[in-house]
């Protein structure tokens, strides 16, 4: 576990290069985290920027063309650019260490796929100076993202890159496949996996299977605009439904590719701080598949108002995924029961991601109900639905992994008051935006308006939410000053500064290139709690 | 920041590492070697790419009632079959001297194998001038309604995917003009063998679906 | 530390002292609206209920098991429990049945199509970015404007069916108060049935996304009695046309604007008075712009801007115009036009790039 540094002379020894040029899988995974975090700030001065123009009614700071491009780039950029690249980061840096491997499967294509990324990212971006962003949405449903009424070089800039970052994921999803099924350490059963590892290749399934087809309805909706091709154009024997339910057929399991790994971080983290075992190991291992599979089920329930869907089946599906995902809930809770608790920053962002995530989940339910949606649909409901899933869901879990494996990643711990602060702000911050939103949508506040009557009686919480929104902003700041402060001055971590359970854990922090010198003997889900307690495997009920 | 790279010396023998350190070959174990295995994952994308534009292809031609369309006379194109079905049958006889390639190296017959890669890349590349001149007799355009759009569609994607295999087989004759594969090495060569029987696969489908059915 | 989970607790009191009416939609106005109103309380308090238990559940442990310093070795190490897990599966699979039970008959009530009871039919017209109102019985149309809503007027108390018909893009034909929206998509027929069960005037908006104005499609329902509608369709019910040709005024040139195009009655005219006849052949609202322009009506295309779908008008030469009139309308504009070339165009997003122009030039007498 050497950590001399011994580099070449000049260019080709200096730190950038190595990163620019590296195949391994850590520093491939520090790239992701790097380039999510650059586009978190892009998407997040976005969301600013509606939030701002939405404070109060008129339109003070934009007109209306500005503020499309920027809820539209502010939805690509988060989905495609910030979410599910940070998740295929922490997969990076930590499924081969947690199965006790060496590297990926296919290192350089693990190296292409990081780098399609901020390429790809740059092409959709560049719509900001070529004239104009993508303004139809995310959701691009033609006719409106068809040539005729979206003109503009943004839209084509944005399916571009769109297919470029999905080929990205692909090809990450065949890479972790082929790891996990073929690289574990001997004694690693499927069984004795992280749940981490679990969520990973669940997600990849969904990844392999659902991104393709975004990628042909991407083409398709190309060949339309540049073409003359008529698949979405109703004017010409197409059908714009068509195009809406090829689109959620990925769309719907990507939210799914967007939560699960983060359910898997949370899995890791509940029970080290909580010193038991998880709870239920193979209900989340079959929770976790159960709701891929019926991930790819529902994708119409957001067509409900459509009148060209099939309502019972989808409503069903929908109502019926709610069901895995409460037995995840009740199984993280049955961890923590009668368990010795520590309210490390890790954990609070895991107990964040429990609270925010349930009242997703349950604001979901209202619209799996076809009636309430018919209410509920494209209002400001869905936009607080979408943001406790996803913000207070999948990015705390992301800030629960961060905390976790900073240590592990760089060998020094992060400032735990800082943590803290970081993670009251960033509550406060985001029940305040987005908590008041559900009234909004109740009250009859469309989505996508860039402004609103004054008379609607819709001022006072719109406001509230701009100042959440910036609370939400404003809570990052201790975290980028933490890090930074930790890379330069921070504790050093150790290799195992939480107890942890699992294999990397059992390794220099930061890990050598080969990341193991040894490996403890594997003889159930959590190696180090059996070497360190001197136990020889107990396996789960 | 401290992400000090270690030197990289030989490593210790770690207990139990069964795999190999270098993902990429991974046939310590029987069976499917991990690029074969990535391949067929990859397909499975494939599969669902294709997916994608067969349900727009299949929605928008129930919906549109009669099919071909009336009133363009170039639409009825299953009344000249005959070129397209020679390249039909081209191609399947390249996916046979594909596998009697990965057959030949199976058993260490290295230049066996460059001569059935080689048939295979030229009847490929056959089929794609076919494929090209087809195009050139059609009446009509990706522009003509959705039976232009969908036919051009899926037999454009298909003829890029083909193109996309040739090139893979061409590495593969280019790396075993060079030696490079063995009965024990040669992942590359099943792999690319794989993804050129999809390419066929697909194709049958397509030529059932567009000039047949 | 202030303990998180007091945080959160401390904001769910606050979610119920603060409002009770925020966390539930308007008072339905309709029958239907009625029916999903009580739905959407049924889930509200399985909702509250599960949020309180699990909520509760998790502050609970983290109070209750926090780990203490005089804690010595591990908590008992349990790593699962069979029963445990087959009761919250099924629990809660029964709960969603439940609701899913409840959703379909309600649904069965608000999609019910019963053209038999059906007492007045309107058909809604959307596009971007108004909308407009037709009863095809009585051969009334009302078109919206951005700065003038249209109203839908019907009967309280009667079955009232709506078609709605997309003209360009999909838009959605949404109203709070119905707790009700439809989509209209293009190149299919979308229908509801409805019954107005109080009086008033209720405001409705687009709820899809249509593009730059989606924002100000807005409209408005009112419900009013029987007689006070029989009156307000007398009211409304235009005259019979005139057979004759329309422009009923001595127009040097007349111009048809539809879309897509502009139709001058010639391409020249003498410099001068210039009256203009101006007719509104289209299915949506026009405008006419005269435009002194050394460059071509096709010409000036290339100066669309790609962010509007406009020209920019502050950087044309416009002389006159007539803004926005109904189709069916009937318009003169007289404009003092000099010697010159100019262009007569339609300025409103998107029209003038698909086609609403025409090239004119102004003789010297």
């Amino acid at each position: 576990m050497a950590t001399t540094t011994v580099r070449a002379a000049g260019l080709q020894g200096s730190r950038l290069y190595d990163y620019l040029t590296t195949t391994d899988h850590k520093k491939i995974g520090i790239l992701y985290t790097i380039s999510s975090f650059i586009f978190l700030a892009i998407g997040g001065l976005l969301a600013l920027g509606v939030r701002t123009e939405l404070a109060q009614p008129g339109l003070q700071y934009m007109d209306e063309s500005v503020y499309n491009q920027l809820f539209t780039m502010h939805a690509s950029v988060m989905i495609f650019w910030v979410i599910i690249p940070f998740l295929a980061g922490i997969g990076n840096y930590i499924v081969p260490l947690q199965i006790g491997a060496a590297d990926m499967a296919f290192p350089r294509i693990n190296a292409l796929s990081f780098w399609m990324i901020p390429f790809s990212g740059l092409i959709a971006a560049s719509g900001f100076f070529l004239g104009g962003a993508a303004d139809a949405g995310w959701t691009a449903y033609p006719p409106l993202s068809n040539i005729t009424y979206s003109p503009g070089p943004g839209m084509n800039l944005w399916i571009m890159a769109v297919i470029l970052v999905g080929t990205s994921s692909i090809l990450g999803a065949v890479n972790f496949l082929v790891t996990v099924f073929r690289m574990r350490a001997p004694g690693m059963t499927l069984f004795r996996m992280p749940i981490m590892v679990w969520t990973i290749i669940v997600t990849s399934v969904l990844v392999l299977m659902g991104t393709p087809v975004l990628t042909s309805a991407l083409i398709m909706l190309f060949v339309d605009r540049n073409f003359g091709g008529s698949f979405f154009d109703p004017t010409t024997g197409g059908s714009a439904i068509l195009w809406q339910n090829i689109f959620w057929f990925y769309s719907h399991p990507a939210v799914y590719i967007m939560v699960l790994p983060g359910m898997g971080v949370i899995s890791e983290i509940i029970p080290v701080f909580s010193r038991k075992p998880l709870f239920g190991y193979k209900a989340f291992v079959f929770a976790t598949a159960g709701i891929g599979a019926l991930g790819f089920s529902v994708w119409a329930h957001h067509m409900f108002t459509t009148g060209s869907v099939f309502l019972p089946f989808f409503s069903v599906m929908t109502f019926l995924i709610a069901v895995p995902t409460g037995v995840k809930m009740f199984n993280w809770i049955a961890t923590m029961w009668q368990g010795q608790i520590s309210l490390k920053t890790p954990m609070l962002f895991a107990l964040g991601f429990l609270s925010m995530f349930l009242i997703g989940g349950i604001n979901g339910v209202f619209s799996a109900s076809v009636p309430v949606d018919y209410a509920v649909h494209a209002t400001y409901w869905i936009v607080a639905h979408i943001h406790y899933v996803l913000f207070g869901g999948s990015f705390l879990a992301i800030m629960a992994g961060l905390y976790y494996w900073f240590p592990k990643m760089t060998g020094k711990m992060l400032d735990e008051g800082l943590g803290k602060l970081h993670f009251a702000i960033a509550m406060i911050g985001l029940n305040l935006t987005f908590l008041p939103m559900h009234t909004l949508g109740l009250l009859g506040m469309p989505r996508r308006i860039a402004d609103y009557s004054p008379t609607a009686g819709w001022n006072d919480l719109n406001l509230a939410a701009t100042v959440g929104g910036f609370l939400v902003g404003i809570s990052t700041l201790p975290l980028f000053w933490n890090i930074y402060i930790s890379l330069r001055n921070g504790k050093d971590a150790g290799p195992d500064p939480w107890e942890g359970n699992t294999l990397e854990w059992a390794t220099s922090s930061p890990p050598p290139a080969w990341n193991f010198d040894r490996l403890p003997a594997i003889t159930s889900e959590r190696p180090l709690f059996d070497a360190r307690h001197g136990r020889s495997g107990s396996d789960h009920a | 920041m401290s992400l000090a790279t270690t030197e990289h010396g030989t490593p210790e023998a770690v207990s139990g590492h069964g795999s190999s350190a270098h993902g990429a070959e991974g046939h310590g174990k029987k069976g499917l070697g991990n690029p074969v295995l990535g391949m067929l994952l990859f397909i499975v994308s494939e599969i669902m790419f294709f997916g994608g534009l067969f349900a727009a292809y299949f929605s928008l031609r129930v919906s549109a009632g009669t099919w071909p369309p009336e009133g363009n006379e170039a639409f009825l194109i299953k009344e000249h079959i005959l070129f397209p079905s020679i390249l039909t049958l081209l191609l399947v006889i390249s996916s046979l001297t594909c596998q009697i390639a990965v057959w030949r190296i199976r058993r260490g017959d290295r230049i066996g194998m460059n001569r059935a890669l080689m048939l295979t890349v030229i009847l490929g590349v056959v089929f794609l001038i076919g494929q090209v001149y087809e195009y050139s007799q059609l009446g009509f355009g990706v522009a003509d309604g959705t039976f232009g759009g969908t036919f051009y569609i899926l037999t454009g994607f298909h003829g890029a995917h083909v193109l996309g295999g040739v090139l893979m087989l061409g590495v593969c004759l280019y790396r075993g003009s060079l030696g490079q594969f063995s009965a024990k090495h040669h992942d590359m060569v099943e792999a690319s063998s794989i993804y050129w029987h999809f390419v066929d696969v697909v194709w049958i489908f397509l030529f059932a679906l567009l000039y047949l059915v | 530390m202030r303990k998180p989970a007091a945080l959160i607790a401390l904001l769910a009191v606050a979610l119920v002292l603060g409002g009770c009416q925020a966390a539930f939609p308007p008072s339905a106005v309709t029958e239907e609206g009625l029916l999903i109103e009580n739905l959407y309380v049924l889930v509200f308090v399985m909702a509250a209920f599960v949020f309180v238990l699990v909520e509760g559940l998790i502050i609970w442990s983290v109070i209750k098991y926090r780990r203490k310093p005089n804690d010595a070795g591990l908590p008992a190490q349990t790593h699962g429990n069979l029963v445990l897990e087959v009761i919250w599966t099924v629990i809660p699979l029964v709960a969603v049945i439940g609701l899913f039970f409840a959703s379909s008959q309600v649904l069965g009530v608000v999609d019910a199509r019963k053209p038999e009871e059906v007492s007045v039919k309107v058909e809604v017209v959307g596009y971007q970015w108004q909308w407009k109102f037709g009863y095809p019985a009585e051969g009334i149309e009302i078109y919206g404007t951005a700065q003038n809503y249209p109203e839908l007027v019907v009967p309280i108390d009667e079955r009232i069916e709506v078609t709605l018909v997309a003209q360009d893009v999909n838009h959605g034909f949404y109203i709070p108060e119905f707790l009700f929206q439809r989509d209209l998509v293009p190149g299919k027929v979308n229908y509801f049935e409805f019954t107005p069960n109080k009086l008033g005037t209720f405001t409705g908006q687009c709820s899809a996304f249509c593009g730059l104005l989606h924002h100000a499609m807005g409209f408005t329902v009112r419900v009013v009695t029987r007689e006070e509608y029989d009156a307000w369709l007398v009211e409304m019910t235009p005259e019979p046309a005139p057979s004759e040709s329309p422009v009923a005024v001595e127009a040097d040139l007349t111009a048809e604007v539809k879309e897509w195009s502009v139709s001058l009655s010639g391409a020249s005219t003498a410099a001068g008075d210039v009256t203009f006849g101006l007719t509104n052949a289209g299915n949506i609202p026009h405008e006419f712009i005269v435009v002194r322009s050394e460059l071509s009506g096709e010409e000036l295309l290339n100066q669309i801007d790609p962010a509007t779908s406009r020209l920019d008008e502050e950087a044309l030469d416009a002389i006159g115009e007539q803004s926005e009139f109904s189709p069916g309308e009937i318009k003169t504009l007289t404009l003092s036009l000099e010697p010159g070339r100019y262009v007569v165009l339609c300025n409103i997003a998107g029209h003038f790039g698909s086609g609403m122009y025409a090239d004119l030039e102004i003789t010297a007498n």
